[in-house]
């Protein structure tokens, strides 16, 4: 079967030349099957995971900033609330502060009134006793002096208008 | 690395010897069929199986064995660089595989466009075939590469794309592709379109042709000079050819490594270059525009 024969340095032959396009063929066929698509198929699926992860990874941080931002509103709101509640608390605590005070002094003035009003009663309780006091003694002074008897009756214009002359002079 | 179950390890093994046991054929069969050489001797590929038929006869030569144990080269490193791939790589030979697809993705998409994507495997099977068929003068065995047929086959197949993608703009696309830019220049766009495959046939096959010849002079010039300088040695040390140490492998390095992957490089840029030349986008896009809407047209007088 072996031969000592060789090929010249260029000889064509045509079968050889559709070997060799037919090898060639068949690499191209082959090397697509076994090795281009199980290799591009595997990259394919990576890239697409790769993609997705950084797309939930954009979508997550995209839901993270919304829901800082939201917080950070509450927050706000918070305070701000915080802040009304005490303001009218304080309000009403003032309110109602005053108003206790006004009622304490109006009882006090109610108070103060009525003690007046009561010294003011006894008081002309008292003078009226001292009044008739006076008008008792002055006709007994007045009998021993004249000698004789003073109709209390008689005279009583007289001994107040004398009364109220010395209480006059006492106002001054 | 986790431990690999010993399944892995045997189907691990087996693609190995599918890429490496045609190697060790191809050099034992060299070894076994060359005759002793004396002196520079340059041929051809050895033929070792002749049979009259038409067109010249069938006739099997080193070339065509060659290309085998290449080809299985191929398919076992394919299939040893993809065996136990995943989403998430857990073995090292997964990035290779994974560089080696981007890096011929990315040749294609910048020198093709994007329309051309399914024919990165046909690039990846130029690049692989011809750098692997050059580079198995590593090993001591003939380069399909040295074989004008081969490359005339390689040649032929783009050419194949060539006129296919010249006719997907239609049988009024693939005329008017001729005659351009100007009606009279036809001839001149036959000759060319002729002169294609011939120009990249001769480009390639001279390249390595002439590595070979260079390789085969240069072994036989340092057998010379070690013969003249140390042959006066007093008995076996004039029979050893000390220049033949080194001087020839370190020019093997350009002639075989360098030399045949720049080539497997300039033929796989030459195809992408010629088929996406021929390829009119615009005028393809316009044409499955029409044919949308004429198709839209009739679904909806279907409709009605």
């Amino acid at each position: 079967m072996f031969t000592e024969e060789a090929l010249d340095i260029i000889s064509i032959n045509f079968w050889n030349i559709l070997i060799a396009l037919c090898n060639l063929l068949i690499m191209f066929f082959v090397l697509r099957k076994v090795f281009y698509n199980p290799v591009k198929k595997v990259m394919d699926e990576r890239k697409n995971d790769i993609d997705k992860q950084y797309e939930n990874a954009r979508n997550t941080q995209k839901e993270a900033d919304a829901a800082k931002t939201l917080w950070q509103e509450k927050c706000d709101n918070a305070e701000n609330e915080a802040q009304k509640i005490i303001d009218a608390a304080k309000e009403k605590a003032q309110k109602q502060s005053d108003g206790i005070i006004l009622d304490a002094k109006e009882n006090a003035d109610a108070l103060i009134r009525s003690a007046n009003a009561s010294i003011e009663i006894e008081r002309k309780k008292a003078s009226a006793d001292i009044k008739s006091e006076i008008a008792d003694v002055s006709a007994a002074i007045a009998e021993k002096v004249l000698g004789r008897e003073i109709n209390e009756e008689d005279h009583k214009d007289l001994i107040d208008s004398f009364i109220d002359e010395i209480e006059a002079d006492n106002d001054k | 690395m986790t431990k690999r179950k010993p399944g892995f390890i045997i189907v691990d093994i087996l693609y190995l010897s599918i890429a490496i046991l045609p190697l060790l054929f191809g050099m034992a069969l060299k070894i076994f069929t060359n005759p002793a050489e004396s002196g520079i001797s340059i041929h051809g590929a050895r033929i070792f199986f002749k049979a009259p038929f038409i067109l010249g006869g069938i006739v099997i030569t080193e070339t065509q064995i060659n290309s085998l144990v290449a080809m299985l080269f191929i398919l076992g490193m394919a299939l040893f660089l993809t065996h136990g791939i995943s989403k998430i790589p857990n073995t090292k030979r997964q990035f290779i595989a994974e560089w080696a697809v981007s890096k011929v993705e990315g040749l294609v998409g910048e020198n093709m466009g994007q329309s051309f994507m399914n024919l990165v495997p046909f690039i990846m099977a130029i690049l692989s075939l011809s750098a692997v068929s050059s580079l198995l003068t590593l090993i001591g065995i003939y380069p399909p590469t040295c074989d004008v047929n081969t490359i005339a086959g390689w040649a032929l197949t783009v050419i194949l794309f060539i006129e296919y993608y010249r006719f997907k703009c239609g049988p009024w696309g693939f005329i008017k592709s001729f005659l351009e830019p100007l009606p009279p220049l036809a001839p001149l766009n036959l000759i060319g379109e002729v002169a294609t495959p011939f120009a990249m046939t001769l480009r390639h096959f001279g390249n390595v042709l002439s590595g070979s010849i260079i390789g085969a002079l240069i072994a036989a010039f340092t057998a010379y000079v070690s013969k003249t300088v140390f042959g006066a040695l007093p008995g076996i040390l004039s029979e050893i050819p000390f220049f033949q140490i080194g001087i020839p492998a370190f020019l093997s390095l350009y002639f075989d490594l360098f030399s045949g992957c720049l080539q497997a490089f300039i033929f796989s840029m030459l195809a992408m270059l010629n088929i996406s030349s021929a390829f009119d986008a615009d005028g393809f896009e316009k044409r499955r525009a029409k044919r949308e809407a004429k198709l839209k047209l009739a679904a909806s007088q279907n409709s009605k």
